[in-house]
């Protein structure tokens, strides 16, 4: 059986609208240890873990490990209905093989019960990419989005240049450029490059992740020559939401 | 017309695509399949298709133009190959598509006088002709669009699968089956046609999706070699060999050879007689003419010549085309001259 309790249900909103950025069936695997979903886009683009230890749950009843799927656009309906008083619990209904989402408003008791039918499939195991990383930031989640937006008005795309000393985020278009130095404390919150590197990306592959930026408040980046990008957010509470992103190579 | 698999291929071996699954791959698109399909589908109620102030037809101008730049923006690569000269064995099959179109102008010209809009309309998209004025001009335009064209020998389906072998294209993209007897190991279909598709004869709308048809699949499901299913296609009827043999349909041809093993056995038992010597037919689909000399590589659209040409000759919106052109561009600068990469190279 599977039986959870996660008590940010406007936070979990969030993150399932990430997730359904990525592909249009959710694949959940939960075990004794918490909840693990890990897709691949079907372009191969992007990636996106979400880790939820059992701690992050107000309650948490799992007996063995077990996969479902489930239509991302559906879930993301029901989960959209969660305001900041809910807790969403989760109950996997096997026998009728569907998803009970229930919201249970903290203040009044009152709940909110929805079915969601699970959909065919096998929940594919993958991988993860296999390398090390030298550039590692942590910023606001809010100066990220800025950053992603200010380059948006001039480009589709991004290029990150790190050296020793600071992060340069630049951006070409049309007879319009975009460039944001930062460094440590203006505005990063840490920084470390422990070798020089420059990479691309898209900017519409990197937007994907607002979404889970209003769950967080930092984001941990880290990035390497022509390497795909890896974007960290600590959920508050417990858990985390890896976002992997391909670079764009320049022919 | 090409060879009617469709009731043949095994659900395993086919599925549905989404558009997002293409980003990056390089189609080889059977330009011809594609132009008639522009052709037959770009009309107006009564099944007159788009002209320009001279008369003459523009449908396929509009539809090349306009799909092409959505695949470039939903991240495609799409490489049109051209028909060349077609095999002497096919002579049965153009003549009767001569008498088709001709039996189709008749009864367009009846429908009109009755006023039946919608039969008119029918019989006007099976009367769809490209001539060679309108296959310069769709290669012209490719051209101005920085659109890799390439000319096939013989056959443009062949060629298509042909490149699809070397590696040098992901798939062939037709509505035919006929490049899976030609060798291709992907045939993707509905692309050019996939989005909402009004039913014939109903008012009804679909929505039609790309469909992946996988050849080692249909091969194995069938249990049938490659040179065995070109057998059960001339059985059934193959653009060299139109009627195929009477009363047999593909569950009967399947069962025929694959009891006897080859045309050969299966042929005296059915008396059946071809235009075209069926081992002749087989030879053609296993060893088509093709070649090496094509190369496939986008360039930048050329914005001047594209409005010269769609706006001053053949009479395209110039607001219309203006702002398709800004699209192409973008979708170029950012799919093409940009490559996107793909995570899997680093999983290993």
């Amino acid at each position: 059986m599977f039986k959870a309790a996660y008590p940010f249900a406007s936070k979990f909103k969030y993150i399932a609208q990430t997730l359904a950025k990525v592909t249009d069936m959710i694949p959940f695997t939960v075990r004794p240890e918490g909840m693990e979903v890990k897709m691949l886009s079907p372009d191969k683009t992007t990636m996106i873990i979400l880790r939820l230890p059992n701690l992050a749950f107000d309650s948490y009843e799992c007996d063995s490990e077990k996969t479902f799927i489930v239509r991302a656009d559906e879930l993301t309906k029901i989960v959209r209905r969660g305001t900041r008083n809910d807790i969403l619990e989760f109950l996997l209904d096997e026998e009728r093989r569907r998803l009970v989402l229930v919201f249970r408003d903290k203040r009044t008791g009152v709940s909110r019960r929805f079915y969601l039918q699970l959909r065919e499939g096998v929940v594919e195991k993958l991988g993860e990419p296999k390398i090390a990383l030298p550039v590692k930031i942590r910023m606001l989640t809010e100066d990220f989005k800025n950053m992603l937006k200010d380059a948006k008005i001039v480009s589709d795309e991004i290029d990150m240049k790190a050296y020793s000393d600071r992060l340069e985020a630049i951006a070409e278009g049309h007879q319009k450029n975009y460039k944001n130095i930062m460094r440590i404390d203006k505005p990063l919150i840490s920084y470390e490059a422990s070798a020089e590197a420059t990479a691309t990306y898209g900017l519409d592959l990197l937007e994907v992740s607002l979404k889970a930026m209003q769950a967080c408040e930092t984001v941990y980046i880290e990035f390497g020559e022509n390497f795909p990008m890896k974007l960290t957010f600590d959920i508050p509470g417990g858990g985390v939401l890896i976002y992997w992103v391909a670079p764009r190579a320049k022919t | 017309m090409g060879v009617n698999l469709k009731d043949l291929i095994p659900p395993e071996a086919k599925r549905q695509a989404e558009f997002s699954e293409f980003k990056g791959k390089v189609f080889a698109i059977d330009a011809y399949n594609a132009l008639y399909q522009f052709l037959s589908a770009i009309r107006q109620a009564d099944g007159t298709p788009l002209m320009d102030s001279r008369g003459r037809v523009t449908s396929h101008l509009s539809g090349l133009f306009y799909r092409t730049i959505n695949f470039i923006e939903m991240g495609l690569k799409p490489a049109y190959v051209f028909d060349g000269k077609p095999p002497e064995i096919k002579a049965a099959e153009l003549a009767r598509r001569t008498r088709v179109k001709e039996e189709a102008a008749k009864k367009y010209e009846e429908a009109i006088r009755r006023g039946d809009l919608e039969a008119a309309r029918r019989y006007a998209q099976m009367m769809s002709k490209l001539t060679d004025e309108m296959v310069e001009a769709a290669k012209k335009l490719l051209y101005y669009m920085g659109i890799p064209c390439i000319q096939a020998p013989g056959e443009g389906e062949a060629q298509a699968a042909y490149i699809t072998i070397r590696g040098d294209s992901w798939a062939t993209a037709s509505q035919d089956y006929d490049s899976l007897l030609f060798g291709s190991p992907r045939l993707v279909r509905n692309l050019t046609i996939s989005g909402k598709r009004k039913l014939p004869r109903k008012n009804v709308y679909i929505e039609v999706k790309p469909e992946i048809v996988e050849l080692d699949k249909v091969l194995k499901y069938l249990g049938v070699t490659r040179s065995q299913l070109i057998d059960i296609a001339i059985l059934i009827g193959t653009d060299y060999n139109p009627e195929g043999v009477r009363g047999v349909g593909p569950k009967r041809a399947l069962t025929l050879i694959k009891t006897h093993g080859s045309l050969e056995k299966v042929i005296p038992l059915l008396k059946a007689e071809f235009p075209e010597d069926p081992i002749k037919i087989r030879e053609y689909f296993l060893n088509p003419t093709v070649t090496d000399n094509y190369k496939i590589e986008w360039s930048e659209p050329d914005e001047k010549c594209l409005v010269d040409f769609l706006c001053g000759e053949y009479d395209f919106s110039k607001s219309r085309v203006n702002h398709a052109i800004e699209r192409l561009k973008k979708a170029y600068r950012e799919n093409i001259k940009v490559k996107q990469m793909g995570l899997d190279a680093w999983f290993s």
